[in-house]
Parts: structure tokens; C-alpha cells; sequence
């Protein structure tokens, strides 16, 4: 356990140095969700209801989850994807600890130190906007940290999964763009999965996302949630899925070679 | 082409990015028929303009004008510098992204898509519509150029095309949403709703004169501030040889 505190601590400087880096993104994800609640706003002032959702679930909906991918969601996909293409990964293969345990490791870092920054923004809203807020039942309240870790190991291990098609694929950059492609439209980042067409519901219900951002974020953001059976949803997907990083880890270190290192 | 099966991958994603901007849009227009008075044909039309003007940008300058931290982290930017030739149009246009260059026909697709939906009405504004999109790259290429040059003072921010990017995804809705106040921040410090929505509205007949002409003055403006920004910043650049 200490070999794996160390890697916490050097990732946690490391990362504290990119603090200027981690600013724009806080930004970059504000923006992206920026207009989004206005749309939906502007339908259900004009509409007096937008599928199910009042008023209030917009307005947290949006905000839980700017606080979701500052807080939870992991990209660390491009930099593990980087270091198997440049051979760095053979240093990690000799040393004495897991190399995805201290990736997520570095992840958990580069989060700490992202939501140290969107604090700022977050008290701002809290302030300003709190009475648009639902307040989630206590049963919630109490689950989430377990809830929230679940998404933040499911979406850890899709983008890691992705990321070692770089063993195979020299230039796995489409790879890549192609996991935010469907992350984006069936996680219910733009828009809440409820509002969905029915075909287009029963692509989101067979895939893991849906489970690790949209179902907590409505956890979140409603009076009464079943916990627990978003709890064993999770631990499902996160068992399939660590099966599958199993398989390619190990077909993937077997084609795996690094000149020079 | 070096890795043509990334290029060929490449392009179906970024086609699979329009379907699912298109998607989108379908979906919201399943709950209304209008958005602050747009119909769906004219956000198909507005998303096919963003597209243009961020695949005209990336094709041409975008993908250059990403290695500015590097170069200043690095030090590089010296063997730009002694050259007989401005920097800023070697950073800016050293190299030319055809994939994306591709993109831009079918970003027309979509606009002329749009257009056949339902029948607009002839008039002036619509020849000057191409002219408006390129302009709206002109402004988009200041605005960028002004923003990778605060690589100078905070070094390592290889992301800043992030921020960048981030400000032009707001634009492919109409800014309407917003409100007045936000509306008028659209139209002077950060324009884009002359960079993309004005565009649409000259595609659909809406736009003045006025706000047209007042478009190209702006885009001037933002070049030359944008140059002089750029060359107070590389004024502080110290090389590491």
C-alpha cells in the first residue's frame, strides 16, 4: 500500500504544477454545457413541461453535472494511450506494482486537484441559485460517495479498455474520438436520457454509461431513488468490464514490444 | 495520409459528430416546434454554418496554431523567429488539415439540406453568406491567435485551444437563449453571433445591412488587435539555446 501512496503523492505534485491547465478545462466543461439548460429552459417556458422534467430537475440536472465531470468522470485515456505508444509502459511492466492501479491513481490526483478549482464556480452557484436546487433524500446523500466512486471505476475502465487498443493500433487517436462520440450521446451528457426516443433508450439500457453517469446524476437530483439497485447495476458493469481489461491487458502485453527501454 | 486508416477512421468520426449534433437537435424538436423562433430547419441550418467555420478553421489554422505553448515551452519558437518571414503566418499556416478541408463538403451538405426543407424567399443577403462564413473564421482565427499567445506568460497550457473551442460550441445555438445582456457581449467582445448566427440569418433573409457591415468592421478590429497582442507577447519570449 505505501509503493502505491508514494505514486499518489508524486502524481498529486506533478499535477498541482498543470494548475493553470486544470483551470481551462473547469472551464472547457462549463462552456460545453453552457447553453444546454437554456435550451431546455426555453422549451419548457414555452411548453409549460419538457417530457417529465420541471423546472428544478433541469437546473440540477446540469449542475450535477458539470460537478460529475469535474469531480468523477476521467479522462486519462490520451495519456495511457500515449505511453504505450512511446514504450513508456515497459518501465511500469517491471515494477512492482499494477500499472492500471497507478494510473487510476494519477486520475484520482488530477481530479483532487480540478475540483479544488471548480469550488470557485460551484460556491458561486450554490450561492446564487440554490433554491432551483432539489434536494436529494438522505438515503441518497449517504450512498452517493460509494455511487460516485462506481462511476468514476466504470468510466476509469471503458477509457482504459479503449486506451490499450494502442498495442495494436499505432495511432489510436480515432479510437479515442470515437469512445467520446458515444460517451457523449448515451451517457446523457447534452441532454437527459429520459427525453430519448424510445429506440434510441433500449442502445443507452445495454450500455454501461448510463449506469455510471445519467442514473446517478438522477439519484441526485430526485426525492426518492432505489440506491441499491443502482449499486448492484454498477458492481455488474464494473466486474464485466474488468474481465474484459483482463483479456486485452493480457493479449495486449503479449504483442507489445519497446526498442530502446 | 501517413496513417491513412486513422484518416479514413477520422472522417467517419467526425461524420458520426454531425449525426449526433443532428440527433440531438431532432430530439429537442420532439418536445417543441420552435427554439426562441427557430425552427428546426434553421438549427439544422445554424449547426451546418458552426460546422463550416470550426472545419474552415481547423482545416487552415487550428491544427498550427496548437504548438504555440509548445514551441514557447520548448523553445523553438527560435528557429520560426530568425526566419525572413513573419511568424505569425508560419505558426498560423504551416499546415493545412485536409481531412478537415474534406469535412467542409459536407458541412455544405448540411446547409444546403437545410435550406431545401422549406422554401426561403430570394434575396440579396444570401450572396453575401459565404462571404459572412469566411469572415466568421477571420474572427475565430483572432480570437485564437490571442488566446495561444497567453502561452507567453502561463507556459504550460497546451490546452488553451480547449478554452477556444469551448467559446465556439455555445455559438451553435442561437445566442436568443441567452438573453440581452449576453446578446450584447455576443455581438462586441466575444462575437459569435456574427461568427455563426449572423451567417444563417443572411442564408434565411433576416440580417440587416447594417449588422453585415458592422461584421466586417469587427473582424478587421480583431485582427489587428489580435496582431499587436501577438507581438507584445512574443516580445517576452526568451529562448532556452
Amino acid at each position: 500500500m505505501k509503493k502505491y501512496w508514494t505514486i499518489f503523492k508524486i502524481a498529486l505534485a506533478n499535477t498541482a504544477a498543470y494548475r493553470a491547465h486544470a483551470v481551462i478545462w473547469v472551464l472547457f466543461d462549463i462552456l460545453l454545457l453552457g447553453a444546454m439548460p437554456f435550451i431546455l429552459l426555453n422549451i419548457y417556458d414555452q411548453q409549460g413541461a419538457i417530457g417529465s422534467l420541471t423546472r428544478e430537475q433541469i437546473i440540477s440536472y446540469y449542475f450535477t453535472m458539470v460537478i460529475f465531470t469535474n469531480l468523477v468522470w476521467m479522462r486519462g485515456e490520451y495519456e495511457a494511450s500515449r505511453e504505450i505508444r512511446d514504450g513508456r509502459v515497459s518501465n511500469y511492466l517491471v515494477m512492482p506494482f499494477s500499472y492500471i492501479v497507478a494510473r487510476f491513481l494519477h486520475e484520482v490526483a488530477w481530479q483532487i486537484v480540478r475540483s479544488a478549482i471548480f469550488i470557485i464556480p460551484f460556491c458561486i452557484f450554490l450561492i446564487f441559485g440554490h433554491q432551483f436546487l432539489i434536494t436529494p433524500s438522505m438515503q441518497s446523500i449517504l450512498f452517493s460517495p460509494l455511487i460516485l466512486l462506481g462511476s468514476a471505476i466504470i468510466l476509469f475502465l471503458i477509457g482504459y479498455i479503449v486506451a490499450l487498443t494502442a498495442f495494436w493500433i499505432e495511432e489510436n487517436s480515432a479510437s479515442l474520438a470515437l469512445l467520446y462520440l458515444i460517451s457523449a450521446l448515451v451517457s446523457g451528457y447534452y441532454l437527459p436520457i429520459s427525453l430519448y426516443p424510445s429506440w434510441l433508450l433500449h442502445v443507452t439500457r445495454l450500455l454501461p454509461w448510463q449506469y455510471a453517469v445519467f442514473e446517478p446524476i438522477q439519484m441526485l437530483t430526485s426525492k426518492s431513488y432505489p440506491v441499491a439497485v443502482l449499486l448492484l447495476q454498477q458492481l455488474c458493469w464494473i466486474g464485466l468490464l474488468y474481465i474484459v481489461y483482463r483479456i486485452v491487458w493480457h493479449f495486449g502485453v503479449k504483442k507489445y514490444s519497446a526498442i530502446g527501454r | 495520409m501517413l496513417f491513412r486508416a486513422n484518416f479514413v477512421t477520422g472522417m467517419i468520426i467526425q461524420f458520426g459528430w454531425i449525426c449526433a449534433y443532428l440527433l440531438l437537435i431532432h430530439i429537442l424538436f420532439l418536445h417543441t416546434n420552435n427554439i426562441v423562433g427557430w425552427s428546426k430547419r434553421d438549427m439544422f441550418l445554424l449547426g451546418g454554418i458552426w460546422l463550416a467555420v470550426s472545419d474552415l478553421l481547423e482545416a487552415t489554422v487550428a491544427t498550427a496554431l496548437l504548438k504555440i505553448p509548445e514551441y514557447v515551452r520548448y523553445g523553438t519558437l527560435d528557429h520560426i523567429l530568425t526566419r525572413p518571414v513573419d511568424s505569425q503566418f508560419i505558426i498560423s499556416f504551416w499546415r493545412f488539415d485536409f481531412m478537415r478541408s474534406l469535412m467542409l463538403l459536407a458541412d455544405l451538405g448540411i446547409i444546403a439540406y437545410a435550406l431545401s426543407i422549406e422554401s426561403v424567399s430570394l434575396n440579396l443577403t444570401m450572396v453575401v453568406a459565404p462571404l459572412l462564413i469566411i469572415n466568421g473564421a477571420v474572427i475565430g482565427y483572432a480570437m485564437s491567435i490571442a488566446l495561444q499567445s497567453l502561452a507567453f506568460w502561463f507556459v504550460k497550457v497546451d490546452n488553451l485551444w480547449a478554452l477556444f473551442n469551448g467559446i465556439l460550441d455555445v455559438a451553435k445555438y442561437p445566442l436568443d437563449i441567452f438573453g440581452k445582456v449576453v446578446k450584447l457581449i455576443t455581438l462586441t467582445a466575444v462575437p459569435l453571433a456574427l461568427m455563426i448566427m449572423l451567417p444563417a440569418q443572411a442564408l434565411l433573409g433576416r440580417a440587416s445591412w447594417l449588422l453585415i457591415g458592422y461584421s466586417f468592421c469587427v473582424s478587421a478590429v480583431f485582427l489587428f488587435l489580435s496582431r499587436r497582442f501577438y507581438q507584445f507577447a512574443v516580445r517576452r519570449y526568451s529562448s532556452v539555446a
